[in-house]
């Protein structure tokens, strides 16, 4: 996992931080330089493959080539949230504060991921169902799973102890997760959804309208766009890790001379 | 037959533009953060230096 070393005590934030260094290995840094390089090449070749390579769907246009960045983005932002309870589980376990800031770090970067989701699919749903918005099983649950974690971020600034603000924020991205998987399973198992299954059977006779007839070309650019979405996302939070280490770390040394 | 493609073309070109926004925002509000944090860090650091409150960059 991406989570660099950083000096000093598990329950730092409120006790007297030791002294020591925020390091990371150079082959670290250069593996995560040369990530960032590879997602923005991916970047291109899934922008070519999107917008060059697939061939425009006969019924609904190209509208329909919003389709590889809103799944895409649903993946990376699932993806950030999957760790987020593990980071969860990990700091209930053993009350590290690494585990809280890779947390924290998990759901920013999925947050952002989630609303492209949600705005893409509103753009794509209005040539499409002639609407903006409608009040759906799945729009409505996506909708309410971004404001949880919205409300993740703004519930933890709030707690002024570290420790309780951890232990608050592992318990709450573990439930909120139950919002993740619903949004998933809900056009499996509800009939009542117009948004389509793409991915896999529906076991239900749904009233889906928009479901793309996928070409070979089509199937294949999805996947890479799937793939290049999750590569982002994990690149995106290696630097949000970053960034959360040296925030820690400026914290510390403003104690450290505030104590001195 | 081409004629019955529907011209969706803006609702495309709109949806790519939100996601530019979205992501390069998120990307731009890290980078000022990060350049902020190491600033401050830089201050820090030569406020009280200590010989080991090195950051790697």
């Amino acid at each position: 996992m991406a989570v660099a070393t950083i000096g000093h005590s598990p329950d730092m934030g409120n006790s007297k931080p030791k002294n020591e260094a925020l390091t990371y290995a150079p082959g670290r840094s250069r593996l995560l330089g040369a990530m960032t390089i590879i997602t923005a090449l991916g970047l291109l070749a899934t922008l070519y493959m999107a917008l060059g390579y697939a061939p425009t769907d006969a019924t609904q246009g190209n509208v329909q080539r919003i389709f590889y960045m809103h799944m895409g983005a649903f993946f990376g932002g699932a993806a950030a949230f999957t760790i987020t309870v593990f980071a969860g589980v990990m700091y209930l376990r053993t009350q590290d504060m690494k585990w809280d800031r890779l947390a924290v770090s998990t759901v920013e970067v999925g947050l952002p991921l989630m609303l492209v989701t949600l705005v893409t699919g509103a753009i794509w749903a209005r040539p499409t169902w002639n609407t903006w918005w409608t009040s759906d099983p799945r729009l409505n649950s996506m909708a309410v799973m971004v404001l949880l974690y919205a409300a993740y971020l703004t519930l933890r600034s709030t707690l002024d102890s570290p420790e309780r603000r951890a232990r608050f924020a592992a318990v709450y991205g573990i439930l909120a997760f139950i919002s993740v998987l619903y949004v998933f399973i809900v056009i499996r198992i509800r009939p009542d959804t117009l948004h389509p299954v793409v991915v896999g059977p529906s076991p239900v006779e749904s009233q889906a309208q928009g479901t793309p007839r996928m070409s070979s070309p089509m199937a294949l650019t999805l996947v890479i766009a799937n793939v290049w979405w999750i590569v982002a996302a994990v690149t995106l939070l290696w630097h949000r890790i970053r960034m959360e280490n040296l925030a820690e770390y400026v914290r510390a040394k403003k104690a450290q001379l505030l104590g001195a | 037959m081409p004629d019955a493609i529907p011209d969706t073309n803006g609702y495309m070109i709109a949806g790519y533009i939100a996601v530019f926004i979205i992501l390069g925002g998120f990307v731009i509000y890290m980078a000022l953060r990060q350049r902020a944090l190491h600033a401050e860090s830089r201050e820090l650091d030569a406020f009280a230096p200590d010989g080991e409150n090195e950051i790697a960059r």
